[in-house]
């Protein structure tokens, strides 16, 4: 029998702690029941912001190891579980000018998107399956997240984050704007499953939501993945504001680009209300998630895809990919290339023609440097613009 | 260092003799910076500071070297760049090795695929952009002292160039770092372009400021040259309608190369100044402004000099009749990349700037602002010698705090210094806000009272108001004081880190709040 429990209960009868066992299936024992032998044998549920840095303070002194992680809580050892998924969810504040919303760390993603959606704002495409976890498991397990928000991680959002160091002090960054005060020590805290400390809020950029905007949609022709993927390279690089880059095979042998853009806004459109219900487009996230740079798709049951929501992300991803070209994953039965581009400012036909005289143009002047990429698009014959499609 | 004798011996048995100095005039060069307050040393004969040697090493090995050798004697190593820095990052407070870095400037490859470049952290930012350009690329990265600064030293205090609202600051720009540990480890990280899990150790290393590591190298991402541009100055009827105009900028998506504010202060201070291609707008937008342009003149006469020292001793009836003043402000817009992207980035902000009532005037004040945005960080000698002293303060915060601060920082200075500001790396969240201030006092002491007053007022008026101590130029010796506000309890997990990073405790010692 641990020690501190009875010391833990006079200290805080206010604060469940019941045993490991007695939680409800929140994930944890659902996704790796072989690691049950590891986790620790208490859960403490903490019932308020306020509680929480007592508790770790306690726990500080009384030498008490907590976790809040599966992760952290089988690499152990770990005297208590400290429940991420209970952690406080307040009602959020929001800094309307700035876009900065800060919320605990107990909100779900998907709660939190719908919280912004009735301000107009957005956090970004959420994949329907990954609306149900939360902030802190979401930043502190950082790579499934980024995932989610299309490969971008949530780091990529994070202003500020503010919690109890392990030591039970607590601490907070500032939502500043690129500060230069110093290291940016939110990155001690993002993927690190509470290692250094509990994350109780975050303050994160949301984006406008523009509401009734359609998409106008557009395809081009390569005769290659890899030529498809040197023209989203290309595109990302000249920083075209696309949004979502997907896959599709053709019968001939020939790949297509899908491009679409935004008829009324120059900002890039998250793709929520497209994409989130269907299944069959969830980005499998195991591959792309592994650490250590070490790439490790699966073999392609079906179609992969990729989602990317900004041109930093689409960089990192089209790196992630040109070295995955290298080793043949992209295989031709399955593997397409789906480019989502949003036009800045402009609309309609005025939209259409600046997309197509730029990719022309592009193409004319050969400017891409892949080889595979001139011999796909050194010839514009190859290349044809198709009507729209409206999805 | 007591013994400078044995730290030679020491030394040379990491460097040749002849890239070692303990000459009196080159300590007394790496004794300082750019930092006002080091200037005004200089000119009053001080040096309260001085390290015990210089040496300057060829790569990373020998940095390594020398950081063994002085672990071996306890002597703290201070990494010294182009010496621009204007917050005494590199004022060696407890003595030891200044370690110029310049002799490693090369730029060793560029990936033309994914677009990064492979350079070495002592090479000076104008030479790195003319290397980059003549293969057809761009760092993006065009701080004011890019002719006398280099990467090492961006790298250190988190730099922006003047194109930050496009390209990014300088952590933007990193894709992975080689630096010299304090045990002399070299390490180097240079993850894959997508990063997932764990530390990203490239965003400690950026901005530590030579606390935790020297770098010695970097990986940053590099664009193609832009090949076309868009040139705009708009005036607005006031500071807050610019501002609103300015937001929406960013936060609809657009990606300006250049979008400066100026405020009404700034404004009617240029149109003064005057230009001969247009005196109603196209002389606002010198990179800093027009009055201390003037001052800064190395060729005024002693006499105007005098008056304007004297005139700056009671800044408070400037400042009094400057809130008189008419609100109109003006912006510069520059838009560039591929040209349908940036005509339809430009057309789209027009737009919105028409919507916030903006007058548009043409491309000239831009143009006008590029040809001079280098042009007076190099005239300062003037202000100093006339018995005055010539600051500026970057600071930033979100969109909801700019006025207030804005408002604030002038008033609370109102008695203390003539200012003005102007408004510049905008986010989508927020914008940095540039002050710049010159005061004076009729004593010496005086006058160094009145430039710490001027500061911890204004720093702390900026805390106090949301936002933050440094948008760019860091935190050095001279806001050191300041960073238990800034960080709070995270100063201490910075300690402990420095702690176990650190463990002889000799990387640029008494920087950051340290």
């Amino acid at each position: 029998m641990d020690t501190w429990i009875d010391a833990f209960k006079e200290a805080f009868p206010q604060v469940p702690l019941n045993p490991m066992g007695d939680m409800p299936a929140e994930g944890l024992i659902r996704l790796a029941p072989a690691a049950m032998g590891n986790l620790p044998g208490w859960e403490v549920t903490p019932t308020s912001p306020s509680v929480v840095p007592e508790v770790l303070r306690w726990m500080a002194r009384n030498d008490v190891n907590w976790c809040t992680t599966l992760q952290a809580a089988v690499e152990g050892p770990c005297d208590v579980y400290l429940s991420g998924a209970r952690l406080p969810r307040r009602e959020p504040r929001l800094q309307p000018k700035s876009h900065l919303v800060t919320a605990d760390t107990g909100m779900s993603l998907g709660d939190l998107e719908r919280w912004l959606n009735n301000h107009e704002l957005t956090l970004a495409p959420i994949e329907a399956s990954a609306c149900d976890i939360t902030l802190h498991q979401a930043i502190s397990g950082e790579a499934f997240v980024e995932a989610c928000l299309g490969g971008e991680a949530l780091r990529d959002r994070v202003a500020a984050i503010g919690g109890i160091l392990g030591t039970g002090f607590p601490f907070r960054t500032r939502a500043v704007p690129r500060a230069a005060t110093g290291p940016d020590f939110k990155y001690l805290f993002f993927g690190n499953h509470a290692m250094r400390g509990l994350m109780l809020d975050v303050t994160l950029r949301a984006v406008p939501r523009r509401l009734g905007s359609p998409d106008l949609w557009r395809w081009l022709r390569t005769t290659s993945a890899t030529a498809a993927a040197s023209l989203l390279r290309r595109l990302a690089q000249d920083d075209y504001p696309w949004i979502a880059l997907h896959s599709f095979p053709t019968d001939d042998n020939l790949w297509e680009v899908r491009m679409a853009y935004n008829r009324n806004h120059p900002l890039a459109e998250p793709m929520m209300d497209v994409w989130e219900e269907s299944s069959e487009l969830a980005l499998q996230s195991g591959p792309l998630t592994a650490s250590g740079g070490e790439v490790a798709l699966p073999a392609a049951e079906g179609p992969w895809q990729i989602w990317a929501v900004s041109h930093a992300s689409l960089r990192k991803l089209l790196g992630r990919i040109d070295d995955d070209l290298q080793i043949n994953v992209f295989k031709p039965q399955h593997d397409h290339v789906l480019l989502r581009l949003c036009l800045p400012g402009y609309t309609g036909d005025d939209a259409d023609s600046r997309l197509e005289e730029y990719c022309n143009n592009l193409m004319a002047r050969r400017l891409y440097p892949h080889q595979a990429m001139g011999e796909a698009l050194g010839d514009q014959r190859e290349v044809s613009w198709l009507h729209d499609l409206n999805i | 260092m007591k013994d400078t004798a044995v730290l030679y011996e020491k030394l040379s048995g990491a460097l040749p003799p002849d890239r070692i100095t303990q000459r009196d005039a080159d300590l007394f060069v790496y004794s300082r910076d750019c930092w006002p307050k080091t200037i005004m040393w200089t000119e009053d004969g001080r040096r309260p500071y001085n390290p015990d040697a210089v040496v300057f090493p060829r790569n990373a090995g020998e940095v390594a070297s020398v950081v063994k050798a002085c672990a071996e004697l306890d002597v703290p190593v201070i990494p010294y760049g182009g010496g621009s820095g204007v917050c005494g990052g590199v004022v060696p407070v407890k003595g030891g090795v200044s370690i110029d870095l310049k002799a490693m400037k090369s730029l060793h490859g560029i990936d033309p695929v994914n677009l990064v470049a492979e350079v070495d952290a002592g090479i000076m930012g104008s030479h790195i952009e003319e290397k980059l350009n003549a293969a057809g690329f761009t760092l993006g990265h065009f701080p004011s002292s890019i002719m006398c600064s280099t990467v090492g030293g961006w790298l250190a205090a988190r730099s922006a160039g003047q194109c930050s609202s496009r390209y990014g600051k300088i952590e933007d720009m990193v894709v992975g770092l080689e630096a010299v540990m304090a045990d002399g480890r070299i390490v180097r990280i240079k993850p894959p372009l997508i990063h997932s899990g764990g530390v990203d150790w490239n965003a400690i290393l950026v901005g530590s400021e030579g606390t935790l590591g020297i770098i010695t190298k970097a990986w940053l991402k590099v664009r193609p040259q832009p090949e076309h541009q868009r040139f705009l100055g708009i005036s607005f009827p006031s500071l807050e309608a610019g501002l609103d105009a300015m937001r929406e900028v960013m936060q609809t998506g657009l990606k300006p190369a250049v979008i400066r504010l100026y405020d009404p202060l700034d404004t009617f201070i240029n149109k003064l100044h005057g230009s001969p291609q247009d005196s109603s707008l196209s002389s606002l937008m010198l990179d800093q402004q027009a009055l201390f342009s003037v001052l800064m003149d190395e060729t005024a006469g002693a006499m105007k000099l005098k008056a304007m020292n004297r005139m700056l001793r009671r800044p408070g009836i400037i400042n009094r009749l400057a809130s008189r003043l008419p609100g109109a402000v003006s912006m510069v817009t520059i838009f560039e990349g591929c040209k349908p992207v940036a005509d339809a980035a430009h057309d789209a902000a027009v737009e919105i700037f028409l919507r916030h009532k903006g007058e548009l005037k043409g491309e000239e004040p831009a143009r006008y602002w590029m040809k001079k945005r280098y042009a007076i960080s190099f005239k300062q000698m003037g202000v100093f010698r006339s018995g005055s002293v010539v600051d500026t303060m970057e600071v930033s915060a979100p969109w909801e705090q700019v006025p207030q601060i804005y408002h604030a920082v002038r008033k609370n200075l109102t008695s203390l210094a003539y200012v003005m500001c102007h408004f510049s790396h905008a986010y989508h969240d927020g914008c940095a806000l540039y002050f710049s201030f010159a005061t004076a006092a009729a004593e010496r002491d005086a006058m160094y009272d009145r430039y710490d007053k001027v500061w911890s007022t204004a720093l702390s008026t900026v805390q106090e108001n949301g936002g933050t101590l440094s948008h760019h130029h860091g935190v050095g010796l001279s806001k050191s004081g300041l960073m238990l506000a800034e960080q709070g309890s995270l100063l201490g997990v910075f300690g402990s880190l420095k702690q176990r990073m650190d463990e002889p405790g000799i990387m640029n010692p008494s920087k950051l709040g340290l």
